[in-house]
């Protein structure tokens, strides 16, 4: 079950196995996470949704242990973070960590087999990550789908009670993060909680039973992928040529929520277009280049990770 | 335990089957041995008793033992170690392997060399028997150890191609300045101080003695067991540097 957009962290439940209450994190002048208050319940899939910059990964890595929070405290299974990864209970996919070279694909699988108490049999781990044919290969001589499909097998191989994936598609094409995330889909067993982060609103949609919105280090939406689209939902972008339209008189139009400039064009985001292009055409009628789109997935998130996060 | 075994076995298995390790690792001193008993024949050695034996077996020694420092920049710099740091496995266990790791190495290198001297040469004016043989080949490979945890040392602190640059350079001093060759006694003072300070003079002097039917100098195991710990201890802290980052 999601919880309720912006709820403010309660104390711990039975049911809550991950935990930030307040946690901020900053490099020098960066604060990459700001303030983030949140739960995630035993058996949930959640989506760390947000643009580049937004601060999945230190999220993921506070979540870890592998940093600690400049203030506030994050929980894992009720203790430490570094304690719930030493006793095996979370089995992770680091965006981008490479493999060692001259190693073969079932001797990996066997590595974390031999650290984890009770792990998945290696055919089980094989087959979940359709590696059967190259599971005698030496990692150096893997295509980059495979290399993604190991590093997923090392994540699952430990039979750990909380996934979590780091932009575990972010270097795949459309099919294979389709045949990802099916594979992934299969191989949650009930009773595994998964967190994964990624910035396809796409990804959350359809991966995940609930959606945690985040951009500048802070949480922006939580809860149902159809109640954080609804909040996104309803907006447009018209856009022009911006040839010294001063943005002032832009943002004052009626409706307008947000204005972006990307080479050489305004965009404004708006939750009524009729209204803000009638009142641009008066102030401004010698506007070039009027283009008005309603928003899809992707456009309304971006408007809601720009509008109140903005700083990436 | 069973963890860090775990670990051990890919990381042996991982890097014998390498070809490339194998020849410059292993067929490298012993070629060089070779070719240099070829060059000079007979000449009365340099320094001490055993004495190309002794400073070529040395030379594998710095060769393998350094050789920690290549593998862990490299898995620093492309995640793999932050990867084993969301696991069960400790830290400190990672290390460990990665020195046993090339500690397996330096034993069947220092050996090959010794094997090729016994075989080749003419013990270089020391008669060694059997026990002999194999005391220098241990002793010369335990003194390995502070060369193995100054590699671990270096590939925990700097990451992907400068770890091969420390590395390289690590060698090139041990090598040149590190009694291997050219004893200090033939150095200039300061060098020569230097010299003696370093752990490939160590293993040098743990050679000599053992080939000269001595006991190997407390100067020199001091040396080693400085070495060893200082190393050790840097490389526990740099990597949790490298952990925190």
């Amino acid at each position: 079950m999601s919880t309720d957009n912006n709820t403010p962290a309660s104390p711990t439940t039975p049911e809550s196995i991950a935990a930030f209450e307040g946690v901020t994190r900053r490099y020098g002048q960066v604060t990459a996470v700001d303030g983030l208050s949140l739960q995630i319940q035993r058996g949930q899939t959640v989506a760390l949704l947000g643009p580049n910059g937004a601060g999945k990964t230190t999220t993921v890595e506070l979540l870890l242990g592998l940093l600690t929070p400049d203030q506030g405290v994050v929980r894992l299974f009720g203790g430490a973070p570094a304690a719930a990864v030493a006793a095996g209970r979370v089995g992770v996919m680091l965006q981008d960590a490479g493999l060692p070279q001259g190693a073969k694909v079932a001797e990996l699988i066997g590595l974390i087999r031999g650290l984890y108490a009770q792990p998945l049999s290696l055919a089980d781990a094989l087959r979940l990550t359709d590696l059967e044919d190259v599971a005698g290969r030496q990692t150096q001589r893997l295509s980059g789908g495979q290399r993604q499909r190991v590093r997923l097998a090392l994540a699952l191989a430990g039979n750990p009670e909380l996934l979590v994936l780091d932009e575990p598609t972010a270097a795949l094409d459309v099919e294979a993060r389709r045949a990802f995330w099916e594979r992934t889909r299969e191989s949650v067993v009930a009773g595994r909680t998964v967190l994964f982060a990624t910035h396809r609103l796409e990804e959350a949609d359809t991966v995940a039973d609930r959606v945690v919105v985040i951009a500048g280090g802070r949480l922006l939406a939580d809860g149902t992928p159809d109640h954080v689209k609804s909040q996104a939902a309803g907006r447009s972008t018209v856009s022009m040529a911006a040839d010294g339209l001063p943005r002032e008189l832009l943002e004052r139009l009626p409706a307008v929520a947000a204005v972006e400039e990307d080479r050489g064009r305004l965009t404004l985001s708006t939750t009524d277009p009729d209204a803000t292009v009638r009142a641009l055409l008066q102030q401004a009628p010698d506007v070039q280049g009027l283009e008005v789109t309603r928003a899809g997935m992707e456009e309304a998130f971006l408007q809601l990770t720009h509008e109140e996060g903005g700083t990436s | 335990m069973s963890g860090w075994l775990a670990y051990l076995w890919l990381e042996a298995k991982r890097q014998w089957r390498d070809r490339e390790i194998l020849i410059f690792r292993l067929g490298l001193p012993t070629a060089i041995y070779l070719i240099l008993t070829a060059a000079q024949g007979d000449t009365p050695p340099s320094s001490g008793p055993g004495g190309r034996i002794v400073a070529v077996a040395a030379l594998g020694a710095v060769i393998s033992g350094v050789a920690a420092g290549p593998t862990l920049g490299d898995e620093r710099a492309n995640g793999w170690l932050r990867q084993l740091r969301t696991t069960p496995l400790r830290p400190s266990a990672a290390v460990a392997a990665k020195v046993v790791v090339a500690m397996s190495f330096a034993l069947p290198s220092i050996a090959l060399v010794a094997a090729a001297g016994a075989m080749v040469g003419d013990n270089e004016g020391t008669a060694l028997g059997w026990t002999q043989w194999l005391r220098l080949v241990g002793l010369m490979w335990l003194a390995t150890t502070p060369i193995t945890a100054l590699g671990a040392l270096i590939g925990l602190t700097f990451g992907g191609e400068a770890a091969h640059g420390a590395t390289t350079l690590a060698f090139v001093v041990l090598w040149l300045a590190g009694g291997i060759f050219t004893p200090p006694s033939q150095m200039p003072d300061a060098l020569a101080t230097i010299s003696r300070a370093l752990p490939s003079w160590g293993v040098v002097q743990v050679g000599e003695s053992v080939a000269g039917g001595a006991s190997p100098p407390a100067a020199a195991l001091a040396v080693l067991a400085a070495w060893t710990v200082g190393a050790g201890a840097l490389a526990a802290l740099a990597w949790r540097r490298v952990v925190a980052r």
